[in-house]
């Protein structure tokens, strides 16, 4: 019965629903499940099916091109590979540091960060902090670059919500201001802003890094030499002291390969202190700016009359009368009261000869003696651009005659340097670089002026400071035959020239018989102090600053002085770690005695 | 609780009618919205000056009373859905002339009217029952010649439109104007009256054009974006990029600080950065289907007025998701415009829950229907036994 029951009860819901069917039917009404309703249903389906396909595309968009990502991290630092002297020690190198960051909108007291964090960085502006605070949008800002882990420390452990480190490169210059002036100065992105810092950057040698990844390239091998850059350094600030100069600079390069094994200005930068760079007063002397450098630039005007053979270092001048341009009378400030030969007008520093020797020459040869000295095209080493030179503006007799004993034209003292070292070292033309050069890498220049004329320069430089007349007989440094020439230039000011303030220069080179390093000692304004003798004159000051200078530095350099036994071979003498000795430490303990011995008697 | 079909009711006559399918999936685009507010939302109240989860409350809150508002009226009969429509209506037309007279300007359009210290913005609750009313019209000039119902309809498009054009709101004017096309094409008017229409709407978008320079800018930028930057589309498409198919992971997105309007009109953008383009695949879908199956279910509507109402509202709903996510994906051009239920914005969520609410109302199975398919009488239950008897 029950299958009947239910069948039934069914078949009543049915009829029911048969019979309010055809009650709709009879209301049913057009467009009904018509096409047009079909139709719209279709394009709201395409539609969606557009957007859902077109959100596909993005997201295959974006795996086929990973590095599209706008989110990608910035590189937060660059890397930048060690700065090294010619013997590997550190002048620069990156190191990590902890740089500290605020997210304004996790700061929960603004006051109370900016007073805690004044308390442990006192060189923080509080106010600054207070306003970088203000803008809760901001979710990311410096607060202060470079910590040193012992602040960072003192920082975290104020406790303070909202601040954060992040690890970033930093500079450090173990050497200090020490050729500060040429290593340069990098921003605070570690982005290189100057002197070979710059040069790093402009030959690739900088990558961009995410976070603290130090540089893995070799580092940059200068041809500075530590030691002799802070024996300069030394010498230079102590001649400061004795002849309370305003500054000083110094330079010493290999005669040869235009290497700069040491260089610095006073007052120094330090590369870690931007400012330095920027500070007027600390303007590099060397490459940075122009001097009428005085006599030492009789060195190119004596060359000239040598050079081509016009005339001979024993052919004689009458100096007696002061030389007549138009209305400038030039004179000798302690004239000779006899006939100079060409030789006495380089040691005594006669202005008169020296007008004399470049009239004879004309102002054309003059000029192209110039050049060919490379002090007329500008120049630029590894650590940017050397100031041009200032040329005078109309070259006629007068400028003749002043261009010969260093007036009239201002120049960098790197490139006066670089030409002395030509007229020295054989003739060949130096150009000066930053860079160590390898042995092998070491070429000649171009011939300059001949090897006689050079010759003949390198005797008249030592019988300066050999002759008892000579001006610079205080710059002989005992043992190291150091030949050189004075310059005492008046420092111009508006008009003409300013009594007794002026520039002194020793412009030296040792060993004299065959030069291997050229040394340019300059002061700046001296006074006449009891050291100076009461003079202001370079043969008074620069002189045996000079001497001193290069006592301390030829042994550095490996020059052995007169009477040292003289070495076979000049390269091995050279103290290199990495050379001959490492071989015998290699050596069993027992054998080492011997082996030590057999190596001395391959020196010597 | 237990309902039961002899529990006549209203709750559980609803409960038996209302559809089901429909109603869940609403009910998880609303979810969805809740959580999907956690993502945009606290990043844009930081900016703006707000505590962190502001707009999360606030969402929570409208959210809540949305759906009780949306429930409420999905109880009502098709009658009582009219005539609130018709009483919204009026109420709307008279907050628009209010918001001209009255309202404040934010950001160069007067679209909000202050009322006991809320916003509110009376475009957002005017077009469901815009749509409705319309519905009716259209219904009633197929239906009974003797009425100018189509003239009345021209009228209620130019009146609302006009006053909605006119605060500046384009994208809104636009919406009304394609949901009031599509209801005069799907009511069985002659199609040369659709194409004319269409040749107005098209009129009327040209002189947008040239009459709003905001409007003009943006459709130079979207058809040339060299001319100028495209800067928020752009960067909401790139999140898509950015995002892939499984998302950076929630908490993990940069648009939502980076974009002003991150938690409404660019949320679908910050869902796709944080969870996805699958996540946003399956929004996408949910949409896609409460569109598709309220048109389903009103193609069985015998009833001209609620069939149509059920179709615009479905239009209406779909075509203002259509629109957002068409924006993110970089398919359309810059429009104001939010992704119902899951967009930050209080008129936004109570209006949508309102239209909702009387989709699912008129989408209620009734006995005059004939929602039950007709038995299929070729095999009876009384043939089932008789087979059983006569052993054929």
């Amino acid at each position: 019965m029950r299958p009947q029951m239910r069948a039934g009860e069914i078949r009543t819901a049915a009829a029911s629903d048969a019979a309010s069917l055809s009650a709709g039917e009879g209301r049913r009404e057009a467009g009904r499940g018509s096409p047009r309703s079909g139709l719209m249903a279709l394009s709201v389906a395409l539609a969606f099916v557009a957007v859902g396909g077109q959100s596909i595309r993005l997201a295959l968009r974006g795996q086929d091109e990973p590095t599209t990502s706008m989110s990608q991290a910035v590189p937060t630092s660059f890397a930048r590979p060690d700065i090294v002297d010619r013997n590997g020690r550190l002048l620069a190198s990156d190191v990590e540091m902890p740089s500290l960051y605020a997210d304004p909108a996790l700061v929960l007291d603004r006051d109370e960060v900016a007073e805690k964090l004044a308390r442990v960085l006192p060189e923080l502006d509080e106010a600054e902090v207070r306003r970088l605070l203000a803008d809760r949008s901001r979710r990311f800002v410096w607060l202060r670059r470079g910590l040193s882990p012992k602040l960072a420390q003192a920082v975290h452990d104020l406790g303070l919500p909202g601040l954060a480190f992040r690890r970033e490169l930093k500079r450090a210059y173990p050497a200090g201001a020490l050729a500060g002036h040429l290593i340069g100065a990098v921003n605070v992105d570690n982005r290189g802003l100057a002197g070979i810092e710059r040069h790093l950057d402009e030959s690739g040698s900088v990558e961009p890094v995410h976070g603290a990844t130090l540089s893995g390239r070799a580092p940059l091998r200068t041809s500075l030499d530590l030691g002799a850059q802070h024996a300069l350094d030394e010498e230079l600030k102590a001649a400061m002291r004795r002849y309370d100069a305003k500054g000083a600079a110094g330079v010493v390069m290999d005669a040869v390969t235009g290497e700069v094994v040491a260089a610095q200005s006073l007052p120094g930068a330090d590369p870690a202190r931007v400012a330095d760079l920027m500070d007027d007063s600390r303007q590099d002397k060397l490459t940075g700016s122009v001097f009428e450098l005085g006599s030492i630039v009789k060195m190119a005007t004596v060359a000239m009359a040598i050079d081509g053979g016009q005339t001979t270092a024993d052919s004689v001048r009458d100096v007696r009368q002061p030389l007549q341009a138009g209305r400038f009378t030039i004179r000798d400030l302690h004239p000779a009261g006899r006939p100079l030969t060409v030789a006495e007008i380089f040691i005594r520093s006669s202005n008169v000869g020296a007008g004399m020797l470049a009239l004879e020459a004309g102002a054309d040869r003059q000029r192209a003696f110039f050049e060919r000295l490379g002090l007329i095209t500008p120049i630029r080493t590894e650590s940017g651009p050397v100031a041009a030179p200032l040329l005078p503006a109309h070259w006629n007799t007068i400028e003749t005659i002043t261009l010969s004993y260093g007036h009239g034209m201002a120049l960098a003292p790197m490139q006066f340097a670089a030409a002395a070292a030509g007229l020295v070292n054989g003739g060949t033309r130096v150009t000066p670089t930053l860079l160590r050069k390898l042995p092998g890498e070491a070429a000649r220049g171009e011939r300059m002026v001949s090897p006689e004329t050079s010759r003949v320069m390198r005797d008249l430089m030592r019988r300066n400071v050999t002759d008892a007349a000579g001006t610079g007989r205080r710059a002989a440094a005992a043992g190291y035959r150091v030949g050189g020439k004075t310059g005492t230039a008046e420092l111009p000011v508006k008009g003409g020239y300013r009594q007794n303030a002026v520039i002194s220069s020793f412009l030296g080179a040792f060993p004299m018989e065959a030069p291997r390093y050229v040394a340019l000692v300059m002061l700046f304004e001296p006074k006449p102090t009891r050291e100076a003798q009461g003079h202001v004159t370079a043969g008074n000051n620069a002189a045996p600053t000079a001497a001193r200078l290069i006592e301390r530095i030829a042994p550095i350099l490996g020059v052995m002085p007169a009477g040292a036994p003289e070495p076979v071979d000049d390269g091995t003498t050279v103290v290199d770690p990495g050379d001959g000795p490492a071989a015998t430490f290699e050596a069993p303990v027992d054998a080492g005695v011997a082996g030590f011995d057999g190596v001395g008697d391959a020196k010597y | 609780m237990r309902l039961s079909r002899t529990d006549r009711s209203r709750v559980a006559e609803w409960w038996f009618t209302v559809d089901h399918v429909l109603l869940v999936a609403v009910l998880a685009i609303v979810a969805a919205g809740v959580v999907l507010s956690l993502a945009a939302s606290p990043a844009v109240a930081i900016k703006k000056g707000f505590s962190t989860y502001h707009f999360v409350g606030r969402h929570v809150v409208f959210t809540a009373m949305g759906v009780a508002g949306m429930l409420a009226v999905s109880l009502m009969e098709p009658r009582a859905v009219r005539r609130l429509a018709l009483a919204v209506l009026v109420a709307g037309l008279v907050g628009l002339v209010a918001v001209q007279l009255t309202g404040r300007e934010i950001n160069g359009a007067k679209r909000w009217l202050d009322l006991a210290g809320y916003s509110l913005q009376p475009s957002e609750f005017l077009k469901p029952a815009f749509v409705v009313v319309a519905a009716w019209l259209f219904a009633e000039a197929g239906a009974r010649r003797d009425m100018p119902a189509l003239p009345l309809a021209a009228a209620l498009l130019v009146a609302t439109a006009g006053l909605v054009v006119v605060q500046p709101d384009v994208g809104q004017t636009l919406l009304i104007t394609a949901v009031w096309g599509a209801l005069y094409f799907l009511s069985g008017q002659p199609l040369i009256g659709a194409a004319a229409i269409f040749g107005l709407a098209a009129a009327g978008g040209v002189a947008a054009y040239w009459t709003f320079p905001h409007v003009q800018a943006r459709l130079d930028r979207f058809i040339a974006p060299a001319s100028g930057e495209n800067g928020q589309i752009e960067r909401a498409m790139r999140s898509f990029s950015e995002g892939g198919f499984l998302g950076r992971g929630p908490g993990e997105g940069t648009i939502k600080s980076v974009l002003p309007d991150a938690h409404t009109d660019f949320i679908f953008a910050v869902v796709a950065e944080e969870y996805g383009v699958l996540a946003c695949l399956v929004l996408l879908g949910l949409f896609g289907f409460v569109v598709l199956r309220a048109l389903h279910l009103a193609a069985r509507e015998p009833d001209a007025r609620t069939r149509l109402a059920v179709q615009g509202l479905a239009l209406l709903f779909g075509l203002q998701a259509l629109i957002n996510m068409g924006v993110n994906v970089g398919l359309l051009p810059a429009k104001g415009m939010t992704l119902p239920f899951i967009s930050a914005g209080g008129s936004s969520t109570l209006a949508v829950s309102l239209s909702i609410g009387m989709l699912l109302a008129l989408s209620r199975s009734r006995p005059d229907q004939g929602r039950h398919k007709k038995p299929r009488l070729a095999v009876t239950i009384d043939d089932i036994e008789l087979g059983g008897r006569k052993a054929s």
